[in-house]
């Protein structure tokens, strides 16, 4: 059953509202943020009077008219809410407006003087590095003796790799709605992954308590990410002009706006060195991992971190050192994105097992499989979690099958030899995906289940709807757990006033911990229901005494299962409930157990679970245009037991496409002054439909239920993402094919058109 | 006097007079007034530049047949005064009277179509569209049909598979009884004719070409419009809107064809659809760049004359129009004269459209039997978007195999759309051979110094262009179709 119906029917009939879709509420204004034309400047002198003087204009504010705390950073205080003495970014928030409508804040925005006196900006990872320009210490983790081995290995390679920045492009923009009450309340609708940090920063900006903030999420229009911590922005700049007016405003950042202000994945600069035996087996690998995390922290460090685990990706590597550093650059602080730090990591370790096989001449499939984590010792990673069976070999295998991975490759072979202008290309790439945040006291979920008198369920929790389809599988959770159809159960908007301190909707948890929390509040009350239903039976049907341990929710009614014909319909059983003084609501909480990380040593279990899947992509390349598109791709993802495949296909199939635009058209670029110059649709490219392979075939490895989750089944958001880098081997084997597949080609992330190009000019004979 | 515009929105009739509303200018784009309306939040803006589709509604309007015609637009781009006398259909207007999903809608729920549904009603409109149009559209029509709508979350699968359902559904149709009252009523709104001045911009809407050429000759500061799709973005994105519109999209002269003896005679507000359905059997070429020209909303209001008019150096039909020998027909009060495109497009978006000028439309030669023919877009994307480089290639060989006559065309070389003369000199005389075309290639050098900007880098470019002169040798050497 499609169990996504009940949300797809507001989406498709356009009843489903956004926060900007919201019926407007009387006297609402308009705001527009000011942001730094430069990259890096001291703020001289501003005034502000012409602007706040125009008609229409109901306040402008800068820094100095905040009444809390001039501060958003979500992890590390080191990010202003609005610029002080100096901008730090292009696109950083300088001064707020709120006035009748956009037009007049635009006139407002043209009356501001502001005199900027430029300073020297750090705008690349090298000047960073040469500055020493650091957001925070080095770290390093590793496992046996990484130096050592790299000198005894047979084979050694080494080299540098560039992955580039993508912009989330969530198709609805930042955007929040406040609209202040009583005193100091104010009500924040935004679209916020972390609805409890937006309440907490929006009550530091305006100086007041969280329990006078309360935050509220319909939906999402796409986070990915991108809405994790800076969603929080726009949310305190539209507080901060609600409560400068005493009115309800409304911030909606454009297309250009977002993409100009907010930051993006980081891009990554890895340098790696790898030693390795004839028959391919890696022995040693060494990364240099260097982030641009952009003017402030936000959540680089967490970043970083996966990405550190994640440098193994689903090889066992038994000597292993990274070493990583994150760079302070005058850009907007990157942030959050889908893999989070994972798809840097892997692209790297690929990068390294495609060369091997290039350097032996071997098929990179049999390097890969060969390198697998397999059964003890080879099944620890070298941060000491244990890989528990993993099924790497199996999938590998099963896909290679049924993708005609073996026969294609030598019709790609075959194709090569007969075509001057054009190459094919094939890979098969691994994925395994650790689930958890690694800032362990984030996995925990709230609850809060209530039912009514007519037998009609409301489901509060902590996660935010955006398209991941959680509100869909919660309510499936809730209506197995009390044996009534879907419909009877209503899943609320995200509120911090029904559910307090919560995490954010991120890591692919959602609905792993929120689930678990309903699951729990459910068992709550179904036990106090349990306890009070001997009694209603006894009065309705007489004879012995049901007892408590006996009763089932099933088929919409409550029945003694030692008893047939002892049933009550669930809804008449819940006005007995209420008259016999039985509450009817209950909270549930969930922390994930089994896990433990010491951050300090680099050495524990991070994560509650893995997450497998593979991809095989084939490209078609134009070497004369450097125009590279995908012939067919083959996906087999091991997902536990799914609760709802429709919903996970799609998030597998969505995850990939855009792990391809990642790999190939999103280039994100600056101009020398730190402007961002791909700051629409216009220049910047995701994918379109034009991009999905004729042939696309996702298989859900089925029946293998997950110890300890809802339901056995598995989180999905992420993996799928970094699939997409098949695709970025496959242009990588057509490059390569033009020269014989014996050089080592020069290979980036994005593959753009230009840099295939370069790329095969640098391969050419003669040289 | 009155500015009044009317037009069915879903099936209500809705007249807006500009004049007596201190609410709604004409330069308001549709989707600006859609979402001032309390009950049509469900058209969304996602780029507000035409690029991702959230915005898109159909139009439906009579066509020559006399039958309703359905186009999706990108309502982000269109001015508002464009929806005279068309009936403008929303998200909200798809379900039947009786409640029921339409089978467009049915489908996207059962292949999950959406998850954030940002994207969806958007998406929705454009299968409608392609529901009503083409409802035998193959895999490939499909994918093409919904390049203009961006989705971040499905990775457009689900909606591919959406799509293929609800077309093998379209059947005997509960609208249909509904149409000929629409039609009805629209063919009962008179075409309206106004000049309208507000605090800063003028917008003149002319039904006749002789109006218009009277407008413009009165003002000829005015800046005549078809499409909107460049105009729009200097309005709404710049903010930098000129002096005043001239919209000329509702001269039904202008958005005719005819074809002469020797040419093909194109309406500049033809919209690149329609031009491309004209073409498609007469000039090959044109026609394959019109495919990768936008997406589908835009190529059903972007015009011939719109891109001419610009003058961009990356507009693509430029360098295919001039491949083929075009000519721009222009007119005015004084008369009318017409110019080689050539010689028209003089520099970096600069024309020789004199003042008081309006391009009437492209005279398209037909081509020679014989000619070799082949227009090239390369971009980071294929589909919608600008050219990094674009060209479009002639030949005319000679009965024993030499080239007597070679055009070489490039976009985003130069500062505007031209003929690389260094290398077409280089192939005259020379028989059709790799050597002659990397001979050509090599005098590209020469030719051209492209820059680098966002979309590439010169040597990119450099390297790209004397690769298409490669490439139209391998697409063209002897034993391939000419
Ligand atoms: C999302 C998007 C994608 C695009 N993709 C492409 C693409 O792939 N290739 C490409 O080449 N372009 C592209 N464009 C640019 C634009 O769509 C084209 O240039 C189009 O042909 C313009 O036609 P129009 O009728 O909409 O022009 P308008 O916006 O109506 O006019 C454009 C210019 O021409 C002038 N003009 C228009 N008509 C006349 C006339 N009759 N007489 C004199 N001057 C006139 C106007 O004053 C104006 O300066 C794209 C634009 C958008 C928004
Ligand atoms: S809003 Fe993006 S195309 Fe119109
Ligand atoms: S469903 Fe989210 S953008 Fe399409």
């Amino acid at each position: 059953m499609n169990l996504s119906a009940e949300n797809a029917l507001y989406y498709v009939t356009g009843e489903a509202a956004f926060v900007d879709d919201m019926p407007e509420p009387s006297r609402l204004l308009h705001g527009l943020v000011v942001t730094s034309a430069e990259a890096h400047a001291r703020i001289r002198s501003f005034d502000l009077e012409a602007a706040r003087r125009l008609p229409g204009v109901a306040a402008v504010l800068s820094s100095r008219d905040i009444p809390g705390h001039n501060q958003m950073g979500p992890v590390i205080r080191d990010e202003l809410c609005l610029a002080e003495q100096e901008v730090t970014f292009a696109g950083q928030a300088v001064f707020l407006i709120a006035a009748e409508t956009m037009e007049l804040c635009r006139q407002a925005a043209a009356e501001i003087r502001v005199e900027y006196e430029p300073l020297p900006a750090i705008l690349s990872l090298e000047q960073a590095m040469e500055a020493q320009s650091l957001l925070g210490p080095p770290r390093t983790m590793c496992r046996g003796d990484a130096e050592a081995g790299l000198r005894a290995a047979a084979h050694r390679i080494s080299g540098t790799l560039r992955t580039g920045a993508q912009e989330h492009w969530y198709l609805e923009t930042q955007v929040c709605l406040c609209v202040p009450g009583e005193g100091r309340e104010m009500t924040v609708y935004s679209s916020t992954q972390h609805p409890s940090e937006t309440q907490a920063l929006a009550a530091g900006v305006l100086g007041i308590s969280r329990n006078e903030v309360a935050v509220e999420v319909k939906r999402l229009g796409g986070g990915f990410g991108g809405k994790e911590t800076q969603a929080n922005h726009t949310a305190c700049w539209t507080a901060l002009l609600s409560r400068a007016t005493g009115r309800p405003v409304k911030i909606r950042l454009n297309r250009d706006q977002d993409m100009i202000m907010t930051g993006k994945r980081h891009r990554f600069r890895i340098g790696y060195s790898a030693g390795f035996d004839s028959d391919g087996l890696l022995q040693a690998v060494r990364f240099d991992f260097h982030s641009d995390g952009g003017a402030a922290s936000d959540l680089s460090f967490a970043i970083m971190e996966r990405a550190m685990l994640h440098a193994d990706n689903a090889y066992f590597v038994p000597n292993m050192e990274i070493r990583a550093s994150v760079w302070k650059t005058n850009l907007p602080s990157n942030t959050a994105m889908r893999g989070f730090g994972g798809p840097q990591a892997m692209a790297a370790i690929e990068t390294i097992l495609d060369r091997i096989a290039r350097h032996l001449g071997k098929d990179p499939l049999e390097v890969r499989k060969r390198n697998f984590y397999r059964h003890a010792p080879g099944n620890v990673t070298h941060y000491g979690q244990t890989v528990v069976e993993p099924p790497l070999s199996e999938m590998a295998d099963r896909l290679a099958a049924s993708s005609d991975y073996h026969t294609r490759r030598r019709a790609a072979a075959d194709f090569n030899a007969c075509h001057e202008f054009f190459r094919k290309g094939i890979a098969l790439t691994p994925v395994k995906f650790g689930i958890s945040f690694t800032t362990t006291f984030l996995n925990q979920a709230g609850a809060l289940v209530l039912i009514y008198a007519d037998g009609t369920v409301a489901v509060n929790h902590g996660g935010t709807e955006m398209g991941q389809g959680l509100n869909a599988k919660i309510q499936a959770i809730a209506a197995a757990g009390f044996g009534l159809p879907a419909g009877q159960i209503k899943v609320n908007a995200t509120s911090t006033s029904r559910v307090p301190n919560t995490s954010p909707t991120a890591a692919s948890s959602g609905s792993d911990l929120n689930g678990m929390a309903v699951r729990n509040a459910i068992e709550t009350l179904k036990q106090r229901i349990a306890e009070a239903m001997p009694a209603v039976f006894a009065d309705r049907f007489g004879g012995e005494k049901s007892s408590a341990e006996d009763i089932v929710f099933e088929g919409g009614c409550i029945q003694d299962r030692r008893r047939p014909g002892c049933s009550v319909p669930f809804s008449e059983a819940m006005r007995e409930m209420n008259l016999r003084q039985v509450s009817l609501a209950a909270s549930g909480f969930y922390r994930t157990p089994d896990i433990g990380w010491d951050k300090a040593r680099g050495w524990g279990k991070p994560f509650h679970y893995y997450v497998y899947t593979m991809a095989v992509s084939e490209v078609l390349l134009d070497l004369l245009t450097g125009e590279a598109r995908l012939l067919r791709v083959d996906i087999l993802h091991e997902g536990g037991r799914s609760i709802e495949p429709g919903i996970d296909r799609g998030q597998i199939e969505g995850g990939f496409l855009q792990g391809v635009g990642w790999c190939t058209t999103e280039e994100i670029k600056w101009d020398e002054g730190g402007r961002l110059l791909t700051h629409s649709p216009d220049t910047y490219k995701i994918p379109t439909s034009g991009d999905v392979p004729p042939v696309f075939h996702v298989e859900l490895l089925e029946g293998r239920p997950n110890p300890g989750t809802v339901h056995g089944s598995k989180a999905i958001g992420e993996p799928p993402f970094m699939l997409g880098l098949s695709a970025w081997l496959a242009i990588k084997d057509a490059i390569s094919a033009t020269a014989g597949h014996r050089e080592e080609p020069d290979f980036d992330l994005p593959a753009t058109g230009e840099a295939i190009l370069l790329s095969l000019q640098r391969l050419k004979p003669g040289r | 006097m009155p500015s009044t515009i009317s037009f069915l929105l879903g099936r209500k009739p809705v007249t807006i007079d500009f004049c007596g509303s201190a609410a709604w200018s004409p330069a308001w784009t549709l989707l600006q007034y859609l979402r001032s309306l309390p009950d049509r939040k469900g058209t969304k803006e996602g780029c507000g530049q035409g690029d991702c589709g959230a915005c898109t509604v159909v139009l439906a309007e009579p066509d020559r047949e006399g039958r309703l015609k359905y186009s999706a637009v990108n309502s982000c781009l269109l001015f508002l005064p464009m929806v005279h006398g068309r009936q403008v259909l929303t998200v909200e207007d798809l379900k039947f009277p009786d409640g029921s999903l339409h089978p467009v809608q049915q489908a996207m729920i059962d292949h999950y179509g959406s998850q954030c549904g940002f994207c969806t009603p958007g998406v929705v409109m454009t299968l409608f569209a392609l529901f009503k149009q083409k409802p035998h559209a193959s895999a490939a029509e499909i994918r093409s049909a919904l390049a203009g709508n961006l989705c971040r979350c499905t990775g457009y699968q689900p909606i591919f598979r959406a799509a293929q359902q609800c077309l093998a559904l379209s059947g005997p149709e509960r609208e249909s009884s509904e149409e000929g009252s629409t039609l009805a009523e629209l063919n009962s709104i008179p075409p309206a004719e106004w000049e309208w001045t507000g605090k800063s911009e003028i917008y003149c809407r002319p039904k006749s070409l002789e109006q218009a050429l009277e407008m413009i000759g009165r003002n000829p500061t005015l800046s005549p419009v078809h499409g909107a799709t460049d105009l729009s973005l200097q309005v709404h994105l710049k903010h930098n809107p000129p002096p005043g519109i001239l919209d000329l999209s509702a001269i039904p002269e202008l958005r005719a064809s005819r074809q002469e003896k020797e040419e093909l005679i194109l309406g500049s507000g033809m919209s690149l659809s329609d031009v491309a359905g004209h073409v498609r059997r007469t000039h090959p070429a044109l026609e394959e760049m019109l495919q990768r020209f936008g997406s589908a909303q835009i190529r059903n209001v972007a015009t011939l004359g719109g891109n001419v008019g610009t003058a961009s150096p990356i507009g693509d039909a430029l360098p295919a129009l001039m491949a083929y020998g075009a000519a721009v027909e222009l007119k005015s009060l004084a008369g009318s004269r017409t110019v080689p495109l050539s010689d028209f497009i003089l520099g970096y978006r600069r024309t020789g459209i004199a003042p008081g000028e309006i391009i009437a439309a492209v005279r398209l030669p037909f081509p020679p039997p014989g000619a070799r023919i082949r227009a090239y877009k390369v971009s980071r994307r294929h589909d919608v978007d600008i050219s990094t480089v674009n060209g479009a290639f002639r030949l005319q060989l000679d009965s024993d195999g030499r080239i007597r006559e070679a055009r070489l065309v490039f976009g985003g070389m130069s500062p505007f759309t031209r003929r690389a003369a260094g290398a077409e000199q280089a192939l005259l005389g020379k028989e059709w051979s790799r050597a002659a075309a990397e001979e050509a290639a090599a005098r590209l050098q020469e030719d051209f110094q492209p820059i680098s900007d966002v979309r590439g880098s010169a040597g990119f470019r450099r390297q790209v262009a004397a690769n298409l002169l490669l490439k139209f040798w391998s697409d063209t050497r002897s034993g391939q179709a000419p």
